[in-house]
């Protein structure tokens, strides 16, 4: 029973990231979101009581979603530090491409709106999944002696920025090249930055 | 009338610390009158040093011993390691009274072949200098004085004393240092201190603290019965450790601004996740000094 | 040739007695515990000391603290990085390393002194349990401020890390009453101001109290008048109650720190550890009776002038210093200002210093020299001087150290070792 609750849910979280990619998070309503998965509106609010509860459930989604892949990947020990980063931006670019509305609602709606999230995810709460395969990523990566030891944002601001504004680039169909062929470069160029200079 | 038990305590290379915190023990009195100390580095003993290892009729229940094993390091003209395996099966118990005598400590450093009374550091002996008499360790540089004298008064009260595979109490190591910390809030809540010399904050992530990977009382049971280090504003360094002093003093190591070592057993994925959740929050009552108004 | 195994002192100590017409005429000094600190130290980050230093004695393990945390400030200041100590944390540092000469004061007049001279007399030594309460008190003064006691690490450069409250001062407070209590009732019974105005010891001999006990009974033994040595006095560290000064035939105030020359004398073929110190090539006493002397106390200049340097100048001057202390402890908690900060972060890399630094502190047993020296943040070298060095270390039948001296040509070796004992043995420290 509580299976099925759960999976419903997610049913309605990926509808709603749709529908919110299509016409936008302030435009689309309850009722809309309720008709697309053919279900009454007062049935809506038995799996999430408003729209900023919503909201936040999908970007808690979203934060997992992106952490179990990244998590494979961390917990893949015959990859070297530079080819997990090849992964992480494959995985990440190849979401961008299959789930465009995943990203979309990151970058669009959660970054850009802060107000919804201010009560319910203060700092990077909601993304927290997230955050931490990030820091198992650089923890191990400088353990090993590959990336440079430095502040911890320096280094998630330089590759997530990086990805996002490649994202944000194609999504808005200004790059001219498919954006996985960026992948091998942007790799060279992650991996350049972090690295540490001082190895053996 | 229960007969008291005969109690004999000698020293390897050691610095006096661990007799000298036993000094410390406010029940003194009750304690003596409890046992028979046949001799004690400090205290006025009824026998000479030199009797007490040289002849062999003379037994006791407990011995304790201070300080590391060191064969180039003599008291009453004997080696230690030979004073040392003069009581094995002589003395019912051994107690390793500090770091040094139960894993080698601070003087193990210069040399390979110093070490505690069953380990060096981590690694147990190749050669065991003890096969016949129980040991019990009690780590600590020193070893706090009321964990040493209650672990006496269960011996003399034959009361079981479970160890664990170090050979040391459970009741009293299975703690973590953490536990009992005044500073435990601020670790809950990621309020970090910002620099030595502050009642506030927590001293895990710049001040180098081990308390979370240390396994002690220190914070259950007060030093001096007023205080402990991490009360007091120092880092505990994790002087019970075997591998003490092997440990980064004053700092803690980082990679990427993460805790290169993290709270006993605890998975770093869990760790990260909790901390970066509750460093989120701002929470007014611990930002603020404690007497501010 | 008579070998004499001196032990209840720090650590152990062999006396080997030449005698010549039943007199003593020449007494190695061997102590046989060389542990290496200085080595442990080499190549560990320059903090380390904090932690490493005070392993070197239990007994005193703060006043090597204290040696080290100068001896780190002085590099720093070479460095050109000003060192700013706030008040609050120079006289907290100044009370705690008080508090341990304190203790060390008692442990040694009822465990090291009273019951060998009780055995010597025959008589019955004082309890020592009285004592020993009040032990765990002026250690819980230093606890109370320092986290713990022995083997705390709380000075480091630019403060110290607590933060007391008006509470825990208070606290350390009462501690300290009940010490000043138990030295009024059984040490010398009289007040603590009266003792401090105390200008002969003619009115010292008619107090009650261990102290007077045992003064009477040496002279009534005629021991009193034993153990003279040179006469001559050395203070090297800085402090509140105490400057470096050097006396031989009149006081002197300039001491410079870079006439100290640390050597081994070995004899007889073998390696004693225990390496002697002079200044100017000369033997000095180091200690209570040298700082004393140098504060022109007038009860210690008194017996001084009357008896020398003999045992009970000695021991009188060790157990006034008591009094001295208690009473500058209990001025300066009254005197601290808590809203100052503790610790001001001098602004400096540690991981990229050079430089050496030196920092000496008055110990228990007198003057503690750390010598520090960096390279990238890494000690590279350490020597460490302790006052047993200057008192007690090894030299030759022709020019004996200061201890050797005292018991030349006696003729008891059971009395030498009482005179000894006089100087506060600390094996451990010796060769640290």
């Amino acid at each position: 029973m509580r299976r099925s609750k759960e999976s419903k849910k997610i049913d309605i979280i990926k509808t709603a990231l749709r529908l919110f990619s299509k016409r936008g998070f302030y435009t689309t309503t309850i009722p809309e979101i309720a008709k697309a998965m053919s279900m009454s509106a007062g049935n809506f609010y038995n799996y999430f009581s408003s729209k900023e509860k919503l909201a936040e459930e999908i970007i808690r989604y979203i934060s997992e979603y992106l952490a179990t892949k990244i998590r494979t990947i961390n917990e893949s020990p015959h990859l070297s530090t530079k080819e997990k980063i090849r992964e992480i931006v494959h995985i990440y670019f190849q979401i961008a491409i299959e789930e465009p509305e995943m990203l979309d609602f990151f970058l669009r709606i959660y970054l850009s709106n802060r107000e919804i999230y201010k009560e319910r995810c203060q700092g990077i709460t909601c993304i927290m999944a997230f955050v931490t395969e990030l820091m198992i990523f650089f923890d191990d990566g400088v353990q090993k002696g590959d990336l440079r030891n430095q502040n911890f944002f320096s280094a998630f601001g330089l590759f997530m920025g990086y990805l996002g504004g490649m994202v944000f680039l194609n999504g808005e169909a200004i790059l001219p090249e498919p954006l996985e062929s960026y992948e091998e470069s942007i790799t060279e160029n992650i991996y350049r930055a972090l690295k540490n200079d001082d190895q053996a | 009338m229960m007969t008291k038990p005969k109690v004999i305590w000698l020293q390897g290379a050691s610095c006096n610390g661990n007799s000298h915190a036993f000094f410390n023990y406010p029940y003194l009195k009750t304690l003596l009158q409890a046992f028979d100390f046949l001799y004690h580095p400090l205290l006025p003993s009824p026998l000479p040093l030199a009797s007490i290892v040289n002849d062999y009729s003379i037994t006791c229940d407990i011995l304790i011993f201070e300080g590391s094993v060191d064969a180039k390091f003599n008291r009453a003209g004997l080696s230690s390691d030979t004073l040392l395996q003069r009581f094995d099966g002589r003395a019912k118990t051994i107690i390793a009274a500090g770091t040094c005598a139960s894993f080698g400590g601070i003087f193990s450093e210069n040399d390979q072949n110093t070490s505690g009374i069953l380990y060096r550091h981590e690694q147990p002996l190749n050669k065991p200098l003890i096969s016949q008499s129980d040991v019990i360790n009690l780590p600590g540089c020193p070893v706090h004085p009321h964990n040493l004298a209650t672990i006496l008064l269960a011996l003399k009260a034959n009361q079981p004393i479970p160890l664990d595979t170090m050979h040391r109490p459970k009741e009293i190591y299975a703690h973590t240092v953490h536990q009992g910390c005044s500073r435990s809030e601020y670790f809950e809540w990621k309020v970090d201190a910002k620099s030595f010399g502050h009642k506030e904050g927590c001293l895990f992530y710049e001040q180098g603290c081990r308390a979370p990977m240390t396994h002690g009382n220190c914070n259950l049971v007060l030093w001096n019965e007023v205080n402990s280090k991490p009360r007091a504003g120092i880092p505990c360094f994790g002087c019970t450790d075997p591998k003490f002093p092997n440990f980064s003093f004053f700092h803690t190591p980082k990679n990427m601004s993460i805790p290169a070592e993290i709270p006993l057993d605890v998975s770093k994925r869990a760790y990260l996740t909790i901390s970066g959740i509750a460093k989120t929050f701002s929470i007014p009552r611990l930002k603020k000094r404690l007497l501010d108004d | 040739m008579i070998k004499r195994l001196i032990e209840q002192i720090e650590g152990e100590a062999i006396l080997t007695f030449e005698t010549k017409e039943e007199r003593i005429t020449d007494v190695t000094i061997d102590f046989p515990h060389f542990r290496g600190i200085e080595s442990i130290l080499q190549g560990r980050p320059a903090r380390d000391a904090l932690v490493i230093s005070p392993r070197v004695c239990g007994i005193c393990s703060h006043s090597h603290l204290m040696a080290s945390v100068r001896a780190l400030e002085d590099l720093l200041h070479h460095h050109g990085v000003h060192i700013a100590l706030s008040d609050k944390a120079k006289t907290i540092r100044e009370i705690t390393l008080y508090c341990e000469l304190i203790q060390n004061h008692l442990k040694w007049f009822y465990l090291t002194l009273a019951p060998k001279l009780a055995k010597l007399t025959q008589t019955e030594p004082p309890a020592y349990l009285a004592m020993h309460r009040a032990v765990t008190q002026i250690t819980g003064v230093i606890a109370t401020f320092a986290g713990q006691w022995p083997h705390t690490s709380y000075a480091i450069p630019g403060g110290i890390a607590s933060d007391p409250t008006p509470l825990e001062v208070m606290q350390a407070d009462t501690l300290l009453c009940s010490v000043i209590d138990f030295f009024e009732e059984r040490m010398i019974q009289e007040s603590l101001e009266s003792i401090l105005a105390l200008t002969h010891d003619e009115k010292l001999f008619t107090l009650g109290g261990d102290l007077p006990d045992m003064l009477r009974l040496l002279e009534r033994e005629g021991l009193d008048k034993l153990g003279q040595s040179y006469g001559r006095f050395i203070v090297l560290g800085s402090h509140s109650l105490f400057s470096p000064a050097k006396l031989s035939t009149e006081i002197s105030h300039s001491v410079d720190f870079n006439h100290v020359t640390e050597k081994t004398t070995p004899r007889y073929g073998q390696e004693t550890f225990a390496k002697n110190v002079r200044f100017n090539g000369e033997f000095y006493e180091t200690g209570p009776l040298a700082r004393a002397l140098v504060r022109q106390e007038p009860l210690i200049h008194q017996m001084f002038q009357s008896n020398r340097d003999t045992i009970s100048t000695r021991i009188t001057a060790r157990v006034y210093e008591i009094a001295l202390l208690l009473h500058a402890c209990r001025q300066r908690i009254a005197s601290l200002d808590l809203n100052e900060p503790s610790y001001i972060e001098p602004e400096c890399s540690w991981q990229t210093l050079s430089g050496q630094g030196v920092g000496i502190v008055e110990a228990p047993r007198g003057s503690l020299i750390h010598t520090i020296t960096l390279e990238h943040g890494t000690i590279q070298a350490s020597q460490i001087i302790t006052p047993t060095q200057w008192n007690l270390g090894n030299a030759t039948p022709q020019e004996p150290g200061v201890a050797q001296k005292a018991m030349l040509g006696l003729s008891d070796t059971e009395v030498a070792e009482f005179v000894f004992r006089t100087f506060d043995i600390c094996s451990i420290c010796t060769t640290h």
